[in-house]
């Protein structure tokens, strides 16, 4: 067989009986470590069928919740949490009345809510209409101002915004739109 | 040779296959029960059940001896505190008597009698722990200030009068002016508060008593001294000798089968090392008391020897076999064997020194109990008694870390320095708590095997914790290989290659996902459900759950006598408490002395006039005849942050179990048309104690701040109760037994008695503004249009369900069930089934969990605790989102391009309103691509700019006041959309508000 192609399946091989020796050894804590040596019911485990989750039905004028798990499952979570918890003990920061070039005034407000993910951050910038998404609006430009100054307070503590999980409002448009802004506008590089 | 052991492994594959076909093959005899050490109640003596002996009123709980009735400034209700409160402040020493901890691997019972018992493991969803709080500390201060002269003088921080001719006050709100005091609670005299009782309540009270009050002895708990001296307090009119009807009542229901297996199991549970090794206290049969441990237990019966007339004739073992041999009636009646009758047996059954033998080594085991294992078995209480763990917490935060590193070298504590080995304190503290009792209560209630509520309720529990992927015993992930009748047997190395194949192959990809991304992830955040043995919830995990509760539910409750739960620290619990500059008050009081004074000899004669020199300046000044010293009084009260009690989660479910639950719980099962009677009220554990600290100059509590010397500082409220989660276990056992269960003739349970206040049939009783009231006491009246909109319309919909989940949100959050009245409107209609979030289903929440969040959204929103409308309106927008702001669309036009009344980002949305979404981009065609330079419909909403955030906003004040709020318009109908302005017809979240509120106190 070609050697080109013998030593990745090598590689691979090796790297699996590695993993598997270190899954053995390694202290396994997301596994129970112990049996079942008595049985706990004579019948067997009894199977749920899930109750279908109601259709939401939206409301003209009442903006969606922000969905806060599709958040949590964007970014991993550990690595989130260890940034956040670099910011943690300083939380709330609140800047209020921020002027932006755009002659808008924002309040920007980094916080933490028990509700959240455990491993998601709020930071918010109020003052803005999240409806005007147009990259060149005013909205846009003090969003990026306005988040560039709340970067600072995320530097001062070191943290990764990359790797964080962050919760712009609890609307869903606003959400949107703050991602977009934040994409386009590269503001976590 | 290879015959005899030939033979021999023939035997014992004899002995093990006839013990097992035996075991199957034969009905488990009905068991005589062994009744030597039940107590019996004399006949004849028939005397009342001894009443509990419940102190003094005060408030809503009540005192015991030693304990005073007192009202701190700050608190909402009286509460019992000790007599006299420790207190560091005049150097008197606080330093609380902790039981050490028990080696590693043992225990005692009952917990904490001579040391505490190690935690295994616990819950890692720390977001389930069910929080309760220890009222905040209330801190003083009090100092003389000069003009010009040291440190704030009034020229730099007055507020206020300022004397004849004297400077204009400077104000005063900076950050210079703020007086700080570090403030501490030492927690370490806290209790559980209830569930069982303390070595000291269990040598005070009588067994009765201890049944009556305690939910451990009720159902599980057995008396710890059976003789007729133990019940001398015993108030029962029967000669002081037990009555004991009330004790153990859910041992007792249990058939003696069970009872024999559950001991079996818990003794082979310490025998393999999966729970500790408790020691605990037993009468033998001369009336002397001993100790034993559960694993000495088992190694003397484990040699029990019991012979009879059938097949195979001989047991050895039987009682801690498990399942127990079916003999095991047999073994229990033969705990206090006699070993000549043994003898005889043997002979005349010819079992020869197949049975000798281990009858030398049974009667060699057994004299270490003196020839009787019966007390030690009887006395033997066959639960898990490793505590659980509970955290007390507090938080810093920017502010406070600000002071705390600007006074570096003031805010220190000199007196802990001792204990901490440095006097600079932590300002995030947790505590981390030893919960005695509540995994053997958890167990009995709710173990698979031999728990109440599965022996009663099976399918209910099913019902409960059956989850797609099998049973799970809690709603934080646990299964059932965390209850301790499946944590027998540690997985060997080949098993672990078994389990890891079988991952392998049933997910090859997820395994090796899981494997790469578990490199570098610490292992704390790879536990689910519970941390491993012996390990704890870090620090920061905790921590991260911390709110600031306020105002404290005071108990309603019975103070109970409660084994301390050993808190263990890094450092007490301190925190900065901040009086800012504006909040100090200055008092004007010049010391003025007069400018002639007369003097005169020893004999008061040969008087002359003196003068006092008194020379004008802006420090002094001459008025009526008197020269006069510019001087101020300043003092200032502040609160501090107030603390989080982490329950753990297990106490949440043996409320659900015991009483909470409509459908399966005990209390519910016994009584399934009973009416409630039982207030679900807090836990009051004994103290928490706060204080002052002091820096090393001569050891006085100062004030820090740039106002150094002669200032004094004090906690107002030394000592607070730590609240637990509720006492509705306790009450309703109690009730049950003894009110509900027993003639009415007979009840004598002071309880039984209790009136409680009438059921609640109104909002207003619920809601009733009083916390509204702290924000804005006379809000601007709505318009008529909104008074009869709420009257006709909102109003009939305030049922008692949703007002007593804002009322019970505000408790816990401060925010005014009238605003989350108005939040829920604007969402949901005010309809139980929907959410305040955004009107939608509610998907297994309550609604009160519901209201607590959107409180706390709002809080956060509003950078804090509301105090002003200004605060609310704009909090209120920003919850809304704000993007209906007519001020923002003052630009409008008409566009000729927004033909429809969307005017969106798809060109689908003009024809199409489900298609009007957020893109990002405008698409070509899309009406929001040509209109560009304003809102494309023209409008007019002249009262621009509003005088405070949310203002303009719709959401929040339509309707409120004319003419700014009369008419307002709704901009944005769909995400991202601009649509037509269309008049809102409904009245804003804040006008309902405030209409609510102006209908409950008019």
């Amino acid at each position: 067989m070609n050697k080109k192609i013998l030593i990745p399946i090598i590689s691979v091989i090796i790297l699996f009986f590695v993993f598997l020796l270190i899954s053995i050894l390694r202290y396994r804590s997301e596994r129970p470590s112990f049996l079942e040596t008595i049985p706990l019911f004579s019948q067997p485990t009894p199977k749920v069928t899930r109750t279908i989750v109601p259709t939401i039905t939206t409301i003209p004028g009442v903006p969606n919740q922000t969905n806060l798990e599709s958040i949590a499952k964007a970014k991993d979570s550990t690595k989130s949490l260890v940034e956040k918890n670099k910011i943690f003990d300083a939380l709330p920061i609140r800047e209020e009345d921020f002027s932006t070039s755009a002659n808008i005034k924002t309040t920007i407000n980094i916080y933490n809510l028990l509700y959240d993910p455990e491993s998601a951050l709020r930071v918010e910038i109020y003052g803005i209409n999240y409806n005007n998404q147009d990259i060149n609006s005013k909205d846009a430009l003090a969003f990026k101002e306005s988040f560039l100054k709340a970067k600072q307070f995320f530097s001062k503590y070191q943290v990764n915004l990359n790797s964080l999980q962050i919760i712009y409002g609890n609307r869903q448009y606003i959400q949107d739109t703050a991602t977009y802004w934040v994409k386009t506008f590269k503001l976590l590089d | 040779m290879k015959k005899l052991v030939l033979l021999l492994l023939c035997l014992f594959v004899f002995y093990l296959f006839g013990v097992d076909s035996i075991s199957a093959a034969t009905p488990t005899p009905t068991p005589t029960a062994n009744t030597s050490h039940t107590p019996s109640v004399d006949a004849g003596v028939d005397g009342p059940n001894p009443a509990p002996p419940i102190g003094i009123p005060c408030g809503k709980t009540v005192c015991l001896e030693g304990e005073v009735c007192t009202k701190f400034p700050g608190d909402v209700d009286e509460h019992c505190v000790p007599d006299p409160i420790p207190t560091n402040a005049a150097g008197e020493k606080f330093n609380p008597v902790l039981p050490p901890q028990c080696p590693a691997g043992t225990g005692v019972f009952p917990p904490n009698s001579v040391c505490w018992n190690e935690i295994i493991n616990t819950q890692t969803s720390i977001r389930e722990y069910d929080h309760t709080c220890i009222y905040e500390p209330v801190a003083e201060y009090s100092d003389d200030r000069w003009l010009n002269r040291g440190p704030q003088p009034f020229n730099q921080c007055g507020i206020g009068d300022s004397g004849p001719g004297g400077p204009p006050a400077p104000g005063g709100d900076t950050y210079e002016c703020a007086v700080n005091m570090l403030v501490y609670t030492d927690v370490r005299d806290a209790e559980l508060g209830g569930y069982a009782p303390s070595t000291l309540a269990e040598a005070s009270y009588s067994a009765d008593f201890l049944a009556q009050n305690y939910l451990y002895n009720s159902l599980f708990g057995r008396p710890m001294n059976l003789s007729s001296s133990y019940d001398k307090k015993n108030a029962a009119l029967n000669n002081g000798y037990p009555t004991r009807e009330a004790y153990r009542t859910y041992w007792r229901l249990l058939p003696a089968a069970n009872q024999a297996n559950l001991r079996s199991f818990v003794m082979n549970s310490a025998h393999d090392d999966q729970m500790d090794n408790f020691s605990f206290n037993y009468i033998d049969s001369n009336g002397m008391k001993k100790s034993t441990s559960f694993k000495k237990l088992f190694d003397a019966l484990s040699k029990q020897v019991i012979l009879f007339w059938h097949f195979p004739f001989i047991r050895i073992g039987c009682l801690t076999q498990y399942p127990v041999c079916p003999e095991y009636a047999q073994a229990i009646r033969e705990l206090k064997p006699v070993f000549q009758d043994i003898r005889n047996l043997v002979r005349d059954l010819n079992l020869g020194p197949l049975a000798t033998i281990p009858i030398d080594i049974y009667e060699g085991a057994i004299s270490a109990f003196g020839g009787d294992l019966d007390g030690p078995y009887a006395a033997f209480v066959p639960l898990d008694f490793n505590s659980m763990r509970g955290y007390i917490l507090k938080k810093k935060d920017t502010k406070e870390e600000s002071y705390y590193e600007t006074y570096y070298d003031e805010l220190v504590d000199e007196y802990n320095s001792g204990r901490y080995g440095r006097n600079k304190p932590l300002l995030t503290n947790i505590s981390y708590e030893h919960l005695p009792y509540l995994s053997a209560i958890y167990q009995g209630l709710l173990s698979p095997k031999f728990g109440m509520i599965p022996a009663l309720q099976p399918q209910a529990i099913i019902d409960k914790w059956a989850t797609e992927s099998g049973i799970s015993d809690y709603r934080a992930g646990n299964t059932p290989l965390t209850m301790p009748e499946v944590r027998i047997a540690q997985k060997n190395f080949l098993q672990r290659i078994v389990d890891e194949a079988v991952a392998i192959i049933s997910d090859p990809l997820g395994w090796i996902a899981t494997n790469i991304l578990g490199i570098g992830t610490p292992e704390d955040y790879k536990k689910v459900g519970y941390t491993e043995n012996g390990t704890d919830n870090p620090r920061d995990r905790i921590r991260s759950v911390y709110d600031n509760p306020r105002g404290c539910p005071l108990p309603t409750s019975y103070h109970l006598l409660a084994p301390k739960t050993v808190p263990i620290s890094l450092d007490d619990h301190h925190q900065v408490i901040t009086i800012e500059g504006k909040r100090v008050q200055w008092a004007y009081d010049p010391i003025c002395q007069p400018l002639e004074q007369q003097k005169c000899d020893k004999n008061g004669q040969n008087c002359t006039t003196e003068y006092i020199d008194c020379p004008v300046s802006p420090e002094t000044y001459i008025e009526g005849g008197m020269c006069c010293t510019r001087h101020w009084q300043v003092s200032g009260r502040e609160h501090g942050k107030a603390l989080d009690v982490l329950n753990n989660p297990k106490q949440t479910d043996i409320r659900e179990v015991v009483a909470a639950n409509n459908s399966y719980s005990f209390y519910k099962t016994m009584l399934p048309a009973g009416a409630s009677k039982i207030t679900d009220a807090a836990i009051d554990a004994y103290e928490a104690f706060h204080f002052v600290s002091y820096s090393d100059r001569g050891g006085t509590v100062e004030a820090i701040g740039p106002n150094d010397g002669g200032s004094s500082s004090k906690v107002l409220n030394p000592a607070e109760p730590v609240n637990r989660i509720d006492n509705f276990s306790q009450d309703t056992i109690h009730m049950l037994q003894n009110c509900w269960t027993v003639p009415e003739t007979l009840q004598n349970s002071p309880r039984c008695k209790i009136e409680f206040p009438p059921e609640a049939t109104s909002s207003s009783s619920l809601c009733g503004g009083e916390a509204f009231k702290k924000i804005d006491p006379n809000p601007a009246a709505p318009s008529a249009k909104a008074t009869d909109f709420f009257v006709s319309t909102i109003e009939p919909t305030l049922s008692d369900e949703v007002i007593s989940a804002y009322a019970e949100a505000e408790k816990q959050t401060g925010v005014p069930c009238e605003v989350l009245a108005g939040i829920h409107f604007e969402e949901g209609d005010n309809d139980p089934k929907k959410d305040l979030q955004s009107g939608a289903p509610l998907n297994g929440r309550s609604l009160t969990e519901s209201a607590v969040q959107a409180a706390e959204e709002l809080k956060g929103k509003a950078g804090g605790d509301i105090t002003s409308m200004d605060q609310l309106a704009m909090a209120l927008s920003y919850y809304n989102g704000g993007g209906n702001a007519n001020c923002q669309a003052s630009s409008s036009y008409n566009c000729p391009s927004a033909t429809s009344d969307q005017c969106g980002m798809t060109a689908a949305c003009s024809t199409n309103t489900s298609a009007c979404t957020c893109t990002g981009t405008a698409e070509a065609g899309s009406c929001r691509a040509a209109c560009t330079a304003g809102f494309p419909y023209q409008f007019s909403y002249p009262y621009c700019p509003p005088s405070n955030i949310g203002y303009d906003d719709p959401y929040v004040v339509n309707w409120w006041q004319s003419p700014q709020h009369d008419e307002m318009y709704l901009l944005y109908m769909y995400d991202c959309t601009q649509t037509r302005p269309q008049i809102h017809t409904r009245p804003g979240s804040l006008t309902v508000a405030i209409n609510l509120f102006l209908s409950e106190t008019k």
